[in-house]
């Protein structure tokens, strides 16, 4: 709570999913900005500031990211190793934001490093309690290296 | 037990019955030289020790001739024996070696050996114990006639016994000899009266006046040949019967582990094809419980969503969450139904039908016709498509899917292309549908047939067509792939459908 923006990376291909958590994120305020891309490779192009996320001011590495496992092109698990073997990223929080409650994924995320595995909540208020949760705990509470 | 292997049975019970006639007919005629092999053996044994006997018959009788007797006329020229003395055990031949045979015969008795028949046979005989029976009176005179031969052998039965009989002619008569078989007048008085009648006197010189004969017993000799011949050839025969029941067995067991083997092979395939099905089906069920979870937590999302902005009086929100709680559950809607579609291909396989690929893929079109005029589209056509086996409708499918794909994936080309194409690979014909459209990365040229696998979430249709083509061509035993070389450079979309 130094009063630096915080920035958190939704990696979501469904767009309604998307909606949902930043509606939700921005209800309740513990991020300035949230930037959402829609699969593995726009994921990665922005954590390598790569393309048309270049610009590291405008594009920091971001405190949060929640990630979603089925992704087209470069599948979320792939992220997930690529953040946690690259040194300058492996600190990053990620937080595996699924619909897929399959054991074998939750493994391989957990196998991988992921910092936490949440499933989507069907109801709403869930859904809603999830996201305020998450964002205080890996925002407000967790103490960041940087 | 197959019907197959039931035929191979009664083949090689066939072959078997075959192989054992002529063997058994082989074994015959090798037991019969064989047994002739054994009895010559046996014979000419026989014979050898029968001439050895009279060998040394005659050379008693030389010895008489030719020692005793000058010896003899000395004595008398000396006067110191009587010009008339005769004495046939002291001066016959034929005398003497008789009762010599009958001394040997005696002897042979003492060690156990049986008596050996000697006989010397004369048409003329002094002593009536000689004389010729009619058979030895027809091989005295044969001897005379035919001097090279000078032996006379033959197996001869009496009383249903065996035995070798051999013959050979008795000296020559010589002057010398004349002394006592003479004219009757002319020999020593002392003959004279030992011997009446002329039996014995007017021979000739150069003749042969009689014969000695010896006969063998030989029925145990021969019984032995058949015991060993019969025994040789029973070897063989066993020999043989086990070559050709291990050549049976051989055959048999080969062709049994042939079909075992077929069938483990067989069996490890289906193992393995079920293994991929269920695989196949463990990502299926994955994919399904993701897939359709995501509009319910949509609609349950937005649902709540909308609650809240009745709450909060955000009335201007809430068409738009209105449209996407109406659009998943749409999506819903299309996910069950291509489902569905899809569960049935691999089960469904309407009966195969020799189709015009010309006339499917022209009705393929009529039925895109207002999506293609929609893109401003138009289809080029390989000019003469070939006929090909398959399912008419899933077939159709396939082409109006890769169309349909082709027509999604467009992108912003000015100038849209399409064709339907066909080349020919190692005398295989690969269908292919190609377009100029946004181009595949080579990286997912494998993940696009997978299940509700999108490169674009943005994009139309639920992820579902490309695993519906895949399923429809490997069910029709064919290949699908795709060619691509990246984005913005068009994407072809091959397969295969064997023919015949």
């Amino acid at each position: 709570m130094n009063g630096e923006p915080l920035t958190i990376l939704l990696v979501e291909d469904n767009p309604d999913h998307a909606e949902l958590v930043m509606r939700n994120m921005e209800d309740f305020q513990v991020a300035n900005t949230i930037i959402h891309v829609e699969d593995g490779e726009a994921a990665l192009d922005y954590l390598h500031a790569r393309g048309k996320y270049a610009d590291r001011q405008q594009f920091p590495i971001p405190h949060l990211m929640l990630l979603d496992l089925r992704l087209p092109k470069v599948d979320g698990l792939e992220v997930l190793k690529e953040v946690k073997t690259t040194p300058r990223l492996q600190a990053m929080p990620v937080v595996i934001l699924t619909t897929s409650d399959a054991e074998r994924d939750m493994a391989q995320a957990y196998e991988h490093h992921a910092n936490s595995y949440v499933t989507k909540p069907v109801n709403f208020s869930e859904f809603s309690r999830l996201l305020k949760d998450l964002g205080f705990y890996w925002l407000a509470w967790n103490k960041r290296p940087w | 037990m197959s019907h197959h292997t039931l035929m191979t049975f009664a083949e090689n019970g066939r072959r078997f019955i075959w192989m054992a006639v002529i063997s058994v007919a082989g074994i015959a005629v090798l037991a019969v030289i064989i047994n002739y092999a054994i009895a010559t053996y046996f014979i000419n044994d026989a014979e050898d020790k029968i001439r050895n006997v009279l060998l040394s018959h005659r050379g008693l009788h030389l010895y008489i001739q030719n020692v005793m007797h000058p010896a003899f006329y000395n004595a008398q020229d000396e006067g110191s024996v009587s010009q008339e003395f005769y004495s046939p055990e002291i001066l016959s031949s034929s005398y003497i070696v008789r009762n010599m045979h009958a001394f040997y015969n005696q002897e042979r008795n003492k060690e156990g050996l049986p008596e050996i028949y000697y006989k010397m046979a004369s048409v003329n005989p002094r002593n009536p114990v000689n004389k010729a029976d009619k058979f030895e009176s027809a091989l005295i005179r044969m001897f005379n006639e035919n001097r090279d031969v000078n032996e006379f052998k033959e197996v001869i039965n009496i009383d249903g016994k065996k035995y070798l009989y051999y013959a050979i002619p008795f000296l020559e008569t010589q002057n010398r000899c004349l002394t006592c078989h003479g004219k009757r007048d002319k020999a020593p008085l002392g003959l004279q009266a030992v011997y009446q009648g002329q039996g014995g006197f007017n021979e000739k010189t150069g003749v042969f006046r009689s014969i000695e004969s010896i006969r063998v017993p030989i029925s145990d000799e021969i019984s032995t040949a058949f015991v060993l011949t019969f025994s040789l050839s029973a070897g063989l025969f066993v020999m043989f019967l086990l070559i050709v029941v291990n050549r049976l067995l051989k055959t048999v067991v080969n062709e049994k582990t042939a079909t075992l083997e077929a069938e483990i092979a067989e069996r490890r395939k289906r193992e393995d094809e079920l293994e991929m099905k269920n695989a196949e089906l463990e990502r299926f069920t994955y994919t399904v419980s993701h897939d359709l979870k995501s509009p319910i937590i949509t609609i349950k999302g937005f649902a709540g969503a909308l609650e809240k902005d009745l709450q909060d009086g955000r009335y201007e929100r809430m068409p738009g969450d209105l449209k996407r709680v109406s659009n998943a559950a749409d999506k819903m809607n299309d996910l069950l139904h291509d489902l569905l579609e899809l569960s049935t291909i691999g089960h469904v396989v309407a009966a195969m039908e020799k189709v015009d690929m010309k006339l499917l893929v022209d009705d393929v079109l009529t039925q895109l016709a207002g999506s293609l005029k929609a893109h401003d589209l138009y289809v080029t056509m390989h000019p003469c498509l070939p006929y090909v086996y398959c399912d008419r409708r899933r077939m159709a499918e396939v082409v109006q899917n890769l169309i349909e794909n082709a027509i999604n994936y467009m992108g912003d080309q000015k100038n849209p292309q399409i064709q339907f194409g066909m080349r020919q690979e190692d005398g295989m014909k690969i269908f292919f549908v190609q377009d100029n459209g946004i181009g595949i990365d080579e990286r997912y040229h494998q993940t696009i047939f997978g299940l509700f696998n999108k490169l674009d979430a943005k994009s139309d249709g639920t992820g579902i067509g490309l695993a519906i083509v895949k399923r429809i061509i490997e069910v029709h035993g064919g290949r699908v792939w795709v060619e691509s070389d990246g984005l913005g450079m068009g994407s072809r979309f091959c397969f295969t459908v064997p023919e015949g």
